[in-house]
């Protein structure tokens, strides 16, 4: 089940909120949690009891953790919960991809290959898998202490909200909220514009250039002109930025529906002035996940050797790259990004500082780029779309041959820069982070409305519409 | 103390307005009109544990609810209002929006253009058998006429958008008249006298808003072909006289229906149209022959709207394209016994559908003449009890549904992101919905058979 969709928006939802509200305050989360198995077991059916189970196990495992005063019980435990949620992650996501180069390679050597069952990806296990570590790892170095209940723990890691495609929220963010929120009408109300604002940037902005743009990079590209590919990846980068931070304001706007307060994940990547200032813009729960669990005990910054921080760097954006997805595209995605941090590290920062504004740019630019490792999974064919994107075979473009998605490409690129304007940090301000008095409650319901109308209408006019991240 | 009034208010106007389609499709308390078009629906699937953990269940249960919530109607309209109205753009891709709001279905334009020319030997071969049949006919005492339908796109090529225009190469309707002159088949070919005509008509002979010849000019079409006939055969029939006309904008549905396939909630700007007076006109000792007819969708506007029937003709069967459906449905379904009660068998096939004409007819009433037998009567034919079986079998049909998606580009894209909806392959797909509807109809025979 994905938030854009009917039968999530009309069914779904309404029957949760009536349940959720209906049901005394004490006993809320167990409502949340049964809706959030509902939830999970709709579109992994086969996976939902294997979850739960680990998730129990995790629960003891931990509960163990805590019990423990000595340093080596505890490293113990906490080494167990993680070897189970990293070792779910890797059978489930990474066997496929390192039986295939097995597979690969005993080809190469003349070998047979070796028999394997496909195994299927459960959705959203980059991220709960995730979360679950945050949690141990928050755990063993008491900035919290554990959850009593396991079915609080259980709530914790399959809320439906974030569970599929975050943000990953990490426990210290959360412990607190999980038994003592407050649900406030005014929330509900603000959740609920952010939940249309989401809705409406999946819908009718990516949705609709989603359809032009899988066109474009279903085609031949050894005869496709510069023209298409430009507007094939741009598209693309637009599609995907709507996408994924659609979702998030959906998932931070159901949140603040029942009370949750969910960390922000996006922040206008596009404006970013380099590759660090995207990533500090772009899936911020990721990024600050990877630097908290990854970058700093791997030393972060305050290693002894500037080659050792490059190595930091490069290898941490190696394995977020994997994260993305079990390929060989992904890493070079990965591999890519790393490349330009450890260059702005040398000294493309200073460029930047230099040339000012137009740094926004040549950022976009290599964002861009990027995007195309991470959309073509065959390197062959990635290598043969950036042909086509340097070939300079610029051909005229007729908009008024798909005016919808000409439109919508505007309205991405606007409101993707639109904070490069003081207008525009006002408008965002507005919309994202202020306390409103009535007048502007009854605009802003009046507009949620419309939108969520809209949507609806485009939904059922368009048809089923899957979250990119769901291959995660 | 105000604000939080206001607050709970917003929030229960939330909750109602979330709640409002469920209620709708459970009670119905609003009466909500039905959108136009014919789309394959999705039943209510039953529920079982096996098909929940193959997510079998959740994909067919959606679209059954996509299909179903209250007021979706309503939102389709919308959707489709707003992509015409703000972009220009038909939601359906079976409309074409043309130049100055002229609608065409896209095969019509493809077919216009030679896209869909299916070669010259195969439809020689067609060509060559229909004359076979027309001999074969004609030794029994019967005649046949084909007819070829006009198409819009060669009425109002003016008005066919940039984005499908190219260059023009051989088609289908310009071979078949090659070959059917070449073979001396006897042809009635409205296309070319329908654009002959529109500089000279008073009224369009085609709707701005419809797929089809328009009813008026169905019916001037529908008296050529009984002027035609009479020469052709000598019989002295009854006459139908055109004693006037009523112009009007409100366009019977006939004259609007890819308008319909809009489903827009303002209706378009139409030009208006002719409906002609008749006079029914009889003759002392008039003959009245039967007819049988196999035609696409073209011959409907002759069907329901020119006294072909009693008045003209005594009997009239109509066979839509062969095998979907005999019209009216009292008449009977063996192909052997219509023949042998026809007097004049016609084949109607507009320009667009010429690419996969006759639809098994022509085979099937080829190999009815020529099997291997000696001097059969027609009458020993019928007494030796030949099965010609007109009826496809279950596996011709999931045969013929196939191949009519993949050699449709509209169908293709269609089945494809119904796969994609659902999680097959394309193949899968098609062959999931193939046995749908072999099985509904074939049972849905057995049924009736009982």
């Amino acid at each position: 089940m994905v938030f854009s969709s009917i039968i999530f928006i009309l069914y779904f939802l309404p029957l949760f909120l009536l349940a959720y509200y209906l049901t005394p305050k004490k006993a809320r989360n167990y409502t949340l949690l049964a809706f959030s198995v509902l939830f999970y077991a709709w579109g992994a059916p086969w996976f939902v009891l294997f979850l739960l189970s680990s998730i129990i196990i995790n629960f003891y495992v931990i509960r163990a953790m805590d019990s423990s005063r000595q340093v080596l019980w505890r490293k113990f435990f906490l080494g167990i919960s993680v070897a189970i949620n990293l070792g779910l992650l890797l059978y489930f996501k990474y066997a496929n991809f390192f039986m295939e180069n097995v597979n690969y390679v005993r080809g190469w050597v003349h070998l047979d290959p070796l028999v394997w069952n496909y195994i299927l990806l459960p959705i959203g296990i980059s991220f709960f898998s995730f979360q679950s570590i945050t949690y141990s790892m928050d755990v063993f170095r008491k900035i919290h202490k554990p959850l009593r209940n396991p079915f609080n723990y259980m709530l914790y890691i399959m809320m439906f909200p974030q569970m599929i495609a975050g943000p990953i929220v990490r426990y210290k963010d959360i412990a607190d909220q999980i038994t003592g929120r407050k649900e406030r009408w005014e929330e509900f109300l603000n959740g609920f514009y952010r939940f249309c604002l989401g809705l409406a940037k999946k819908v009718l902005i990516a949705d609709v250039i989603a359809v032009e743009v899988d066109k474009i990079l279903a085609s031949n590209y050894a005869t496709m002109d510069s023209s298409t590919a430009w507007i094939g990846i741009v598209g693309y980068t637009f599609q995907l930025y709507f996408d994924f931070s659609g979702y998030s304001d959906m998932a931070i706007g159901i949140g603040r529906m029942i009370g949750f307060k969910f960390p922000e994940n996006f922040d206008n990547p596009y404006v970013a002035r380099s590759v660090s200032e995207f990533w500090r813009r772009w899936h911020i729960t990721f990024s600050v996940f990877m630097r908290n669990y990854l970058y700093y005990p791997l030393g972060g910054s305050r290693v002894k050797t500037k080659r050792r921080l490059y190595f930091n760097l490069w290898f941490v954006f190696l394995l977020s790259g994997l994260w993305h997805g079990a390929s060989w595209n992904f890493v070079i995605y990965g591999a890519f990004h790393g490349f330009f941090l450890v260059l702005e590290r040398l000294f493309l920062l200073k460029v930047w500082e230099k040339i000012g504004k137009i740094s926004i740019l040549f950022t976009f630019l290599i964002i861009v780029m990027a995007r195309v490792f991470f959309r073509i999974e065959e390197y062959d064919q990635a290598v043969s779309f950036l042909g086509a994107l340097y070939s300079f075979d610029f051909q005229s473009v007729s908009m008024a041959a798909n005016p919808h998605f000409y439109t919508m490409m505007f309205v991405g690129a606007f409101f993707s820069f639109f904070t490069l304007s003081k207008i525009g940090l006002k408008l965002q301000d507005f919309f994202y982070f202020t306390t409103y008095n009535n007048k502007q409650h009854v605009g802003l319901w009046i507009m949620s409305v419309v939108l969520l109308v809209l949507c609806v209408a485009s939904l059922t006019g368009l048809g089923f519409s899957p979250f990119i991240y769901f291959r995660f | 103390m105000k604000s939080n009034k206001l607050h709970i208010t917003l929030v229960v106007l939330t909750a109602l307005l979330l709640i409002l389609p469920l209620f709708q499709q459970i009670f119905k308390p609003f009466k909500i009109s039905e959108l136009h078009g014919v789309t394959k629906e999705q039943e209510l699937p039953k529920f079982a544990a096996a098909d929940w953990i193959d997510s079998e269940f959740q994909p067919r249960f959606h679209q059954y609810l996509l299909e179903n919530y209250g007021f979706r109607e309503d939102a389709i309209r919308l959707y489709n209002q707003v992509r015409f109205s703000v972009f220009g753009l038909s939601s359906n891709i079976n409309v074409t929006i043309g130049k100055n709001g002229f609608l065409f279905e896209p095969w019509f334009i493809h077919s216009y253009y030679g896209r869909n020319f299916r070669g010259n030997d195969d439809i020689e071969e067609k060509v060559k058998k229909l004359k076979s049949i027309q001999d074969s006919l004609k030794a029994y005492g019967k005649d046949m006429i084909m007819v070829i339908a006009a198409g819009k796109a060669s009425y109002y090529p003016e008005h066919i958008p940039d984005k499908m225009r190219s260059e023009k190469s051989y088609t289908n309707y310009q071979c078949f008249l090659d070959n059917l002159e070449k073979y001396g088949v006897n042809t009635i070919d409205c296309n070319q006298w329908f654009v002959d005509a529109k500089d000279t008509t008073k009224v369009p002979l085609f709707p701005k808003t419809g797929t089809h010849w328009s009813i008026y000019g169905a019916q001037l079409a529908a008296d050529s072909i009984v002027k035609y006939y009479k020469s052709l055969s000598g019989k002295e029939m009854n006459e139908v006289k055109f004693s006037g006309f009523t112009k009007t904008d409100q366009l019977k549905y006939d004259d609007r229906d890819i308008e319909m396939l809009l489903n827009l909630s303002i209706p378009l700007d139409r030009d208006s149209l002719a409906y002609p007076e008749k006079e029914k006109i009889k003759k002392d000792g008039a003959e009245k022959p039967n007819l049988f007819v196999i035609s696409d969708s073209f011959f409907w506007n002759i069907f329901n709207f020119y006294p072909i029937h009693k008045h003209l003709f005594n009997e009239v069967s109509y066979w839509y394209y062969f095998s979907r459906g005999v019209y009216p449905a009292k008449t009977e379904t063996d192909l052997q016994t219509r023949l042998s009660k026809s007097d004049l068998i016609m084949f109607m096939s507009a320009t667009s559908t010429l690419d996969k004409f006759g639809w098994g007819s022509v085979d099937s009433l080829y190999s009815f003449f020529h099997k291997e037998e000696h001097n059969v009567s027609l009458e020993e034919k019928l007494k030796e009890h030949h099965e010609v079986h007109y009826e496809e079998t279950y596996e011709e049909f999931i045969a013929r549904f196939k191949e009519q998606v993949r050699s449709s580009e509209s169908k293709t894209q269609q089945m494809m992101e119904k796969a994609k909806k659902r999680g097959y392959t394309f193949e899968e797909m098609l062959d999931k919905d193939a046995h749908w509807l072999a099985d509904r109809r074939y049972k849905k025979d057995k049924d009736q058979s009982r």
